[in-house]
């Protein structure tokens, strides 16, 4: 069923948060109002988790948990729904060097919340704390140094290439959300107060942890125009039968919906926007057999995608706010190959045999651990878990109640398939996660080298453009006739919203609802 | 002997005090591995991990941290949660306040609900008392998570007359405080009302068939005050008690109901902190459950020492 | 929960002794007979069995297996293929009830053993040493007792990883407690009965001889609490399941059922039902066989309980009394105070059981009469039925019963409640339970007084104060501000007294007021009740089986015997020329009249019970006059002589000091 948060995550992983998702659907969703902006007065919001810290470096990121940082910091870059950026503390921003060398040139004038004023050294300063202790200080692998190299800009040197700083450093990356420098002196005041320069600021008076965080309109912020209300709260409300209900009796304006609730939503009269917000599936780190030596042979591993009955997998699980995949990407983004979508039909008979033929007529065993913030949660596991069992595979499920949990027992070595969330970013990112040999989902290190030389091209070359879409087609042709892994399902965000609640907005490349971008409609 | 009464009392409270904790302690010390491999993950140098133990007082023998944390305790200071890195005494300190509320609101609405059905019953052997009976069993038998469940989605979902989550601080609004904390005290009281008004029929059926019954009727008393004055007084006594069973039964439906309700009180902070293993935050909240166990006793031993003139006038 | 059986409450015993101690101890056999005849513990118990077999047999009753899925039919209601419908995976709910059921009640079985066991054995053991042992081990359970064991199980759970067999036997030691004091209680009674140490004597191991009398003894309520601590486990570990903690998914069991039921609740509210009314059926069924069994052990001995026999009995005769039956005084002859007549009381549904017939007397105001019979007489009954206080099960199926020229059964319930205490007082047998323990004894006074009179507070108070001083008291404001439980018998009986006398009654109704009194006091309370009835000129009617008594106090005497009046008459004629051979027969067994070295003079046979009247006399069987008359059809009341009344057609004969 809907997993609808993540759990805390421990401070020094080493493997990539999870985005958040919750389910929606591909055809149901009715047009976000659209009407003339007017400044409101208090908008709240429910989310199903309160944050992991105020502390921008400390929290999670995906949704719900990036609001709360989203609100009270501005980015460096913004990234708007359709994949498109714009500036935000940084006003421009560009690679060279082969994609070794990242420059920015920040925004002038701007003011933090405590009044100090936003600097290079400002930036330099949290970017090397974030290297130190932030939740994803992985993503800075790459991060030899970082450098004011003017009063107003900031170099970033690689010591290998990496394309994906720009979406390290959105909204969304987590990276990019400074606050001012006195702030990242202290990190311990940012676990209660927020010091950024976005549009609201945390009224601390007000907020009752773990209940309701209230964020007032921030008077210093330099983009005044687009600081829709007086007021928003976000309230702590995990159940989504208790969401529900308040979104019905008005106490709430939006929240993130589940499948299940979602017809019930439209009923009530309020908006259901829903777009594909990620993948589901499985992934299979043990490719080199090292655990259960079968998932070696291809064949076996093509096994595992004919014995999933996709279709009735997805109506299941996401109802029909998902669709079924088979590759890494959705249609309409980077990296997406139309023809893969039949590379794995619904077939038991030919998964047995491929399964005979690699010389496991009988099947075998593996251990599937179950990831917590995939979309679908357990559900989706078990669904998979007991498909398998049709063709002999046994997977017994393991569910850590907590990411540091999963964490501590999947770098335990114990586990060669986990339930994953395929991301939205470019596939690039997704490739080095899951098939470079250092990758964080790559936990057994299994090698892949027919793509190692298509990621060293990737990583250099200017992501976005049609070159390097062609390069990552290439490698979604090779992972998915590989079955490298098991996608299974494109799962839907769904946001409930009042009728009178506009710019509700997200698509595929970019699901990430914002509600900075919200606002009332006359 | 009231005297002694209480004086056991706190004799039984510190000791629970001095336990608990060393409970939570070992308890603890059995897991395999420590917090700090959770918080740093498996994959830290072993210099990571030895200095974190050390910052944390985690490399101490086991009856040395207990020591510290108890004079630590003694003072007021807690330690900080694995988590949020906040005082676990601020986090109590606002989840006490939202604890009690619900647990003494469902505290009174049992013994004054039930009560009143139960004496109100006492007199009758028919229907009313055979249903009495019947709901009495009924209210053991439904479990709170379910009826919670039901409550919402009746109350809330449906009819929308009741909020279905969350909690309002009363000093916001009275009236919204009171309103969040209907339909969570109504699943928590639920069975205690039902087993309260059958105990309370009960002791007032024995009372009422005592020898001094008979004779103040015989004598004219009127019929209500030999009912609620006399029998009540009477069959008071071990109802007191009953009570203090109650609310410790109370606290542990508190934890679930809580966490249906998303109240940010004791029981949902435990049940967080039990999966995430934020030990500091288990043990304060252990030591608050504890605390609250031991107010309630010692207020029922007075109590019923005030109630029965037996014990009090020696 | 109402008997099958036709029940009578212990009216049988009037003189209200309190039910046994230790509960009766029955037979293993005849305990299970009653419970599989238990209205509510035999569907209790079938169900439970029923449930446990089914879940032992999930594996070949299930239709599916617990964790198979099916795309095509998710979230269904109840349809042939899947009888209490899918779940959101489409997997068969009635599947997954069963096997969820073997995790859960596992967990109850594992809780339920370990409070038994460790209860049970450290009982046997705390009892058995005795001294520093059992003191030691009382407290260390009173500790746990006082644990609040959520903190405990919560702690568990986070340490050991959602591990449930760990939960559920840290659940079963911390339940361990009540099952501890039952053993102990049991274990101690025993351990000071003699025949153990004979047993010590004859060198048989004494831990073998505890256990093997213990468990007899205790069996009672010790199944009784595992039975509520099964339903109670289930409910603690439904609701922890519940929130996620102890079994995760894919395992189903009932508390996360719910769980899985509240998330699909928009789309699917049939999924709430079948695993939250499965738990609330189980745990519903635990607690009523607990119930039950509590009724089948005879743990509840509320007042003896004695099952009668549906015979029918004679019907009573009409009475035949003449207006006035009190002896001339030569002053006009007065209205009586009391006059009752033709008066029968029953018990039982449909008031089938006759327990006082034809009963009549006469108290002229300022008399004392005093009614004399041994127990079982009927003689209370017949004074409660006046008040209008019969035990519950009680009626008054015919007479008359004139105060003051009205009839009391006539009134309504109010009036005659207002009759009491303002004309009717009432003084009881046991001075110790006669007064409320809660409040002092001007509380008590001072209520009553207002009751009848509405006084200022300063004049209530010197009315206490009066009363009490009326009664004898010598320091009536210290008495006033004492407890029941602080004064003496004799005390207290004065207090009953003075409450009886707070509304200035016409007439004073004592049952067996001096019967629990020792003889010094005894003597001052009559001669307390004669000085009233002077003063105040009260009526005194005395409920007795002491002759002596009532030849002390009184002016007339009614000698009733099994539920009848068989003698009526001024005590110094009935005393010296008894007309009736019961009367007779009590006389010559005083105690009193015994003679050294010879057996105490007793009357032959015992007392009919009244099931069990005979159509004739009900003394018959034991009297020495009795011929084929006495026993062939009721005996009507006679006038032999004078004033007097006797129940008996051989009175002449007894005048005459014939036998037959």
């Amino acid at each position: 069923m809907c997993f609808r948060s993540l759990a805390r995550l421990s401070t020094l992983s080493a493997l990539a948060a999870v985005v958040v998702l919750t389910l929606s659907a591909c055809g149901g969703s009715t047009a976000p109002s659209s009407g003339k902006a007017v400044p409101g007065d208090t908008l709240t919001i429910a989310s199903s988790t309160p944050p992991i810290s105020l502390n921008p470096a400390l929290n999670g990121n995906g949704v719900p948990l990036m609001w709360f940082a989203a609100l009270a910091y501005e980015p460096l870059i913004v990234r708007n729904p359709d994949n498109t950026t714009s500036p935000g503390l940084a006003t421009s921003w560009k690679y060279s060097d082969g994609n070794k060398t990242f420059t920015l040139e920040l925004r002038p004038g701007v003011k933090f919340s405590d009044g100090s004023d936003l600097t290079a050294e400002a930036v330099v300063k949290f970017i090397q704390y974030y290297q130190k202790s932030g939740t994803f200080a992985f993503n800075l692998a790459s991060l030899a140094s970082v450098t004011a190299t003017g009063p107003l800009e900031v170099t970033f040197h690689l010591s290998s290439p990496d394309p994906l700083y720009p979406y390290y450093l959105d909204e969304e990356g987590a990276v990019g959300n400074i606050p001012s420098e006195a702030a990242t002196e202290n990190p311990a005041e940012m676990a209660t107060a927020t010091f950024g320069a976005g549009p609201y600021m945390l009224d601390t008076a007000a907020t009752v942890p773990n209940s309701s965080y209230v964020y007032t309109a921030n008077p210093t912020f330099f983009d005044r125009a687009h600081v829709h209300w007086k007021k928003i709260i976000i309230k702590i409300i995990a159940d989504d039968n208790a969401a529900l209900a308040a979104l019905r009796s008005g106490q709430i304006q939006a929240a993130l919906g589940d499948a299940t609730d979602a017809d019930a939503a439209k009923a009530a009269g309020l908006n259901v926007t829903s777009e594909v917000g990620g993948m589901t599936g499985v992934v299979i780190a043990d490719r080199d057999g090292k655990i259960v030596p079968a998932l070696k042979d291809l064949r076996v591993r093509q096994a595992l995608n004919y014995a999933i009955d996709r279709v009735g997998l997805t109506r299941a699980v996401y109802r029909s706010y998902g669709s079924p995949t088979m590759q890494y990407k959705p249609a309409g983004t980077d990296g997406y190959v139309a023809a893969m979508d039949s590379a794995y039909p619904y077939n038991v008979t030919k998964a047995k045999q491929l399964l005979a033929e690699a010389g496991y007529p009988n099947g075998f065993t593996i251990q599937l651990i179950v990831q917590p913030g995939v979309p679908g949660g357990t559900l989706l596991a078990q669904a998979m878990s007991q498909e398998w069992e049709q063709i002999g595979v046994h997977a017994p499920l393991t569910a850590p109640a907590t990411f540091s949990d999963y964490v501590a027992k999947v770098l335990g070595g114990g586990y060669g398939v986990t339930t994953y969330v395929y991301d939205y970013q470019p596939f690039i990112w997704e490739l080095n996660e899951l098939f470079s040999p250092t990758g964080v989902y790559n936990f057994l290190g299994a090698k892949t080298p027919a793509l190692d030389a298509l990621r060293a091209q990737i990583n250099s070359s200017d992501l976005g453009s049609p070159a390097a879409n062609a390069l990552e087609q290439q490698a979604m042709t090779y992972a998915v006739q590989n079955a490298l892994s098991v996608p299974v399902s494109a799962a839907n965000f769904i946001v409930f919203s009042a009728k009178n609640i506009g710019g509700v907005a997200f698509t595929p490349s970019f699901p990430i609802p914002d509600p900075t971008q919200w606002y009332l409609t006359a | 002997m009231l005297v002694r009464v209480i004086a056991r009392r706190v004799v039984i409270s510190v000791t629970l005090l001095v336990i608990i904790p060393a409970l939570t302690f070992v308890i603890e010390a059995l897991t395999p591995g420590n917090a700090a491999d959770f918080l740093l993950g498996v994959s830290a140098t072993p210099e990571q991990r030895a200095a974190l133990n050390h910052q944390l007082g985690l490399d101490q023998p086991l009856w040395v941290r207990y020591l510290t944390w108890m004079g630590r305790f003694l003072h007021g200071d807690l330690g900080n949660s694995l988590f949020t890195g906040e005082p676990v005494s601020q986090g109590l300190a606002s989840w006490l306040p939202v604890s009690l509320s619900l647990l003494i609101g469902a505290t009174l609405v049992t013994v004054v609900v039930g009560v009143a059905i139960g004496a109100a019953s006492a007199q009758h052997t028919g229907g009313i008392g055979r249903l009495i009976d019947s709901l009495s069993v009924l209210g053991i038998a439904v479990p709170n998570f379910w009826l919670a469940v039901v409550l919402v989605e009746v109350f809330a979902v449906t009819f929308r007359i009741l909020p279905a989550t969350g909690y309002v601080q009363p000093q916001d609004s009275l009236i919204e405080w009171g309103l969040s904390l209907v339909l969570p005290v109504v699943a928590l009281a639920f069975a205690g009302v039902t087993a309260v008004a059958k105990q309370t029929r009960d002791q007032m059926k024995d009372v009422l068939d005592r020898d001094f019954i008979r004779n103040l009727r015989a004598n004219g008393v009127h019929e209500r005050s030999v009912i609620y004055r006399h029998a009540l007084r009477n069959a008071s006594i071990p109802i007191v008690t009953v009570i203090g069973q109650l609310f410790v039964g109370a606290l542990a439906g508190s934890v679930v109901v809580e966490n249906i309700f998303v109240l940010p009180g004791l029981g949902s902070a435990a049940v967080q902190a039990a999966t995430s293993h934020d030990y500091p935050v288990i043990q304060g909240i252990s030591v608050y459950f504890t605390l609250i166990v031991i107010a309630v006793n010692v207020i029922v031993d007075i109590a019923y020492g005030w109630l029965n003139p037996q014990v009090r006038s020696l | 929960m109402s008997n099958m059986l036709e029940t009578l409450d212990s009216v049988a015993d009037p003189s209200g002794s309190s039910p046994t101690q230790l509960p009766e101890r029955r037979s293993h056999t005849s305990v299970l007979r009653r419970l599989l005849t238990h209205p509510v513990g035999l569907p209790a118990l079938v169900f439970l069995v029923l449930v446990i077999l089914a879940v032992i047999a999930a594996p070949a009753l299930a239709p599916y297996k617990p964790q198979a899925v099916d795309f095509s039919a998710v979230l269904t209601t109840p349809t042939g293929k899947h009888l209490l419908g899918t779940d959101q995976l489409g997997r068969d709910v009635l599947s997954r009830l069963l096997y969820g059921g073997q995790i859960s009640l596992e967990g109850v079985a594992e809780t339920v053993l370990v409070a038994l066991g460790l209860g049970f054995v450290l009982g046997i053991i705390s009892g058995y040493l005795g001294g520093g042992v059992d003191a030691v081990l009382s407290r260390l359970i009173e500790v746990v007792m006082a644990v609040p064991a959520i903190v405990i199980l919560l702690m568990v759970f986070s340490v050991f990883n959602n591990n449930e067999h760990l939960a559920m036997l840290t659940l079963g030691v911390l339940s361990a407690p009540t099952i501890f004091r039952v053993t102990r209680g049991g274990a101690l009674t025993i351990r000071h009965q003699s025949y153990i140490a004979s047993a010590q004597i004859t060198g048989v191991r004494s831990f073998t001889i505890m256990v093997r009398h213990v468990v007899p003894r205790i069996y009672g309520p010790l199944i009784v609490n595992t039975s509520i601590l099964a339903g109670l486990t289930l409910g603690i570990q439904g609701g922890l399941n519940f929130i996620g903690l102890g079994v995760t998914p894919p395992a189903p069991s009932w508390g996360g059922m719910v769980a899985e039921a509240q998330q699909s609740l928009q789309e699917q509210p049939w999924l709430i039902v079948p695993s939250g009314v499965t738990t609330g059926l189980v745990i519903l069924a635990f607690v009523l066989l607990g119930d039950a069994l509590r009724d089948v052990t005879g743990e509840r001995g509320r007042g003896s309980r004695v099952s009668v026999g549906l015979r029918a009995q004679p019907e009573p005769t009409i009475g035949d009394y003449p207006r006035s039956i009190t002896e001339p005084t030569g002053i006009a002859q007065a209205e009586p105070l009391l006059s009752v007549r033709d008066l029968c009381v029953a018990f039982g549904s449909s008031a089938r059981l006759r327990v006082v017939q034809d009963v009549g007397f006469d108290v002229l105001p300022g008399e004392a009469v005093g009614i004399v019979g041994e127990s079982g007489c009927g003689k209370s009954v017949t004074a409660w039925s006046i008040l209008g206080l019969l035990a519950s099960g009680g009626q008054v199926t015919s007479g008359t019963a004139l105060f003051d020229g009205v009839d009391i059964f006539a009134l309504s319930l109010r009036e005659r409640a207002r009759l009491r205490g303002k004309q009717i007082g009432f003084v009881s047998q046991e001075p110790m339970t006669s007064l409320d323990p809660c409040f002092t004894v001007g509380d008590q006074l001072s209520e009553l007084v207002r009751t009848h009179e509405k006084l200022p507070r300063a004049a209530t108070r010197e009315r206490v104060i009066e009363l009490l001083t009326q009664v004898g008291l010598p320091d009536p404001s210290d008495v006033a501000k004492r407890y029941p439980h602080q004064i003496s018998g004799g005390m207290a009986q004065r207090v009953s007294i003075a409450a009886a006398l707070a509304g200035r009654p016409k007439l004073l109704v004592a049952d067996e007021p001096t019967t629990a009194l020792d003889v010094t006091v005894q003597a001052e309370i009559l001669e307390l009740l004669r000085t009233l009835q002077r003063e105040r000129g009260m009526a005194i009617l005395i409920i007795t089986h002491d002759l002596g008594v009532v030849a002390d106090l009184c002016s007339r005497a009614v000698v009733m015997y099994a539920g009848e009046v068989v003698e009526i008459g001024p005590v110094q004629d009935l005393v010296h020329a008894p007309l009736h051979p019961y009367t007779k027969a009590l006389l010559a067994s005083n105690p009193a009249f015994g003679k050294y070295g010879e057996p105490l003079p007793a009357i032959t046979g015992t007392v009919p019970a009244p099931a069990q009247w005979p159509i004739g006399c009900h003394f018959a069987d034991r009297c020495a006059y009795c011929i084929d008359a006495c026993t062939t059809q009721p005996i009507p009341l006679l006038i032999p002589a004078g004033q007097r009344l006797a129940r008996c057609i051989r009175t002449a004969d007894l005048l005459e000091g014939a036998n037959v």
